[in-house]
């Protein structure tokens, strides 16, 4: 099985929720530090502008680059969801390394500002997929514009496109987000 | 003592206060009021404030003239939880408790049929109390009779005794919510639409005045009788506007609630505070986005980084209400606090009005 996000642009309005409640759940006190990203675009000329936003989580790709040049595997895919996890003992630290934050496209590899700081990265919220609960970020969220769960059900269920305004899909490391976008 | 002002009407009641004065100032004219005092022809010589539940000197207009008006005070007592622009001038500052750390109730705004009970999450921190707290002990050191014999608790469970739409406190207490049943759907002004002759509205017509003759009495062409539309009072159309050509606004911010939660670092990483500015008058000023910017007028000047946006009018800038003040060694904010810039001058009839004024905008 594989793990994936959908975002719908059209519902979005750029509040941060999502990415206030991931640092709240999983405890993040570094500054600097966003598991989840929130990015925010604008298009046209005052007073025809148009403003979209793109929220942009781990992508949990199906051929992860981060894994890929990781030289001390310590990032790996699991079997049973797709999920990519880091085992943050075996990282070397950005003083050593940097190469995941290099290879991701998607800016998904984050460390601390702390001397030789490990890897640290959207886990889908492992914690709460156990208790059968979706992500912190896709329950937080007021406009119902985010959710999570198997890819090939979400992209049953959602109209939906694998690239988006920003978004430009690696067709080698295959990311697992889905996208409903709002049109120019 | 020389009151200058009418005895207090028996409508205006203070528990507590001995004081048969009927003074009162404007809020707004707070700062002048303390500066000028009765030689101004204000109607006291104010030597002290007591500050609670509020933060005046990030949230008045003019923070440079309330920043004079505070020096001028001999005692200022604030109630705070935070080292606030305001509790910065506190020469005795109370460690007040939050609103997690004190029960309480609510009752939502407009009248919508529901209340709320707030039960509190922790005990207090530290040494903190509540206002209420606070109050009923000074008032026994400062020998103030009959202030208050109820605890907290005895105070809720009276105020909600004498409520009509809730049946039983204990029951509120442990849902955290009373939804009022209507017997039928409700409609706002309902014995008016019915029977308008037997119900006239508290006007001096009966009705609902979209002409006003009090008003025209008032013979003021500042004060229409009608709703019109007036030029703010500083005004892009105006001889200043070539000193200060841009537009100033402040808006809600939806990182903070006005001066609160600016000091989150997660909430700050959301959006920083910014000028927002548009590129038809950023680039005149060789501002590219993100540049620290110095945004000035005769009242302060507001060092903050600029957004350059398509999202505001050009010839409008931009600065989100509730920027914490922090003045450096000079007196220029560097916390992006649009009070800094905004005039404290009522609108004719007494509103705050301080939401536009005329600024310039340079490179810093």
């Amino acid at each position: 099985m594989q793990m994936g996000f959908y975002f719908d642009q059209t519902r979005c309005h750029g509040c941060h929720t999502c990415a206030v409640a991931c640092k709240d759940w999983h405890d993040i006190q570094d500054e600097g530090v966003d598991w989840i990203r929130v990015s925010t675009m604008e298009d046209g000329k005052y007073p025809d502008v148009r403003v979209f936003f793109l929220v942009v989580p781990c992508a949990h790709c199906v051929e992860p680059a981060c894994a890929e040049v990781c030289p001390a595997s310590a990032i790996t895919k699991r079997a049973e969801d797709g999920v990519v996890v880091v085992d943050q003992e075996s990282c070397l630290g950005i003083d050593k390394c940097n190469l995941c934050k290099q290879a991701c496209l998607y800016d998904a590899p984050q460390f601390g500002a702390a001397p030789n700081a490990k890897m640290q990265k959207c886990n889908f919220c492992l914690d709460r997929l156990a208790e059968g609960r979706k992500p912190a970020c896709v329950d937080a969220c007021p406009m119902v514009a985010l959710d999570a769960g198997p890819l090939d059900e979400l992209e049953r269920r959602y109209r939906s496109t694998r690239e988006v305004t920003s978004f430009t899909r690696s067709a080698k490391a295959k990311p697992c987000l889905i996208f409903k976008p709002k049109m120019s | 003592m020389d009151l200058a002002v009418p005895p207090r009407p028996k409508t205006l009641k203070i528990r507590g206060g001995q004081s048969d004065s009927s003074a009162r100032i404007l809020s707004y004219k707070i700062w002048e009021a303390i500066i000028q005092g009765k030689a101004g022809g204000h109607p006291a010589d104010i030597k002290m404030m007591w500050v609670l539940g509020s933060n005046p000197v990030n949230q008045m207009p003019d923070t440079n003239k309330c920043h004079q008006a505070f020096k001028k005070l001999e005692f200022v007592l604030v109630h705070e939880q935070y080292m606030s622009a305001t509790a910065k001038f506190a020469d005795i500052l109370l460690p007040v408790n939050t609103w997690m750390e004190r029960e309480d109730y609510a009752a939502p705004w407009l009248g919508a049929p529901y209340y709320a009970y707030a039960n509190k999450a922790i005990d207090p921190l530290g040494e903190s109390r509540s206002d209420l707290e606070i109050c009923t002990e000074l008032a026994a050191r400062l020998g103030i009779q009959g202030f208050n014999d109820k605890t907290e608790e005895e105070w809720l469970r009276h105020l909600i005794a004498e409520m009509p739409d809730i049946p039983d406190y204990d029951e509120f207490k442990r849902k955290g919510i009373h939804k009022v049943q209507l017997a039928e759907p409700f409609v706002a002004f309902k014995a008016q639409i019915e029977d308008p002759e037997n119900n006239p509205f508290a006007t001096p017509s009966g009705k609902i005045e979209i002409y006003s003759q009090t008003l025209a009495d008032m013979n003021d062409p500042k004060i229409p009788p009608i709703p019109k539309y007036f030029d703010a009072e500083e005004n892009w159309n105006q001889p200043l506007a070539r000193r200060y050509p841009l537009q100033f606004i402040s808006t809600h911010f939806r990182r903070r609630v006005h001066a609160q939660y600016d000091n989150l670092p997660w909430l700050r990483r959301v959006e920083p505070q910014a000028l927002w500015i548009n590129p038809v008058d950023a680039q005149p000023r060789g501002i590219k986005d993100g540049d620290l910017v110095k945004v000035f007028n005769d009242r302060g000047v507001v060092m903050t980084p600029a957004w350059v946006t398509e999202r505001i009018m050009p010839g409008v800038v931009h600065l989100a209400e509730g920027g914490n003040y922090h003045p450096d060694e000079q007196g220029i904010d560097r916390g992006g606090n649009p009070n800094v810039l905004t005039s404290s001058e009522p609108s004719p009839l007494g509103s705050n009005v301080d939401n536009s004024c005329l600024v310039e905008v340079q490179r810093a």
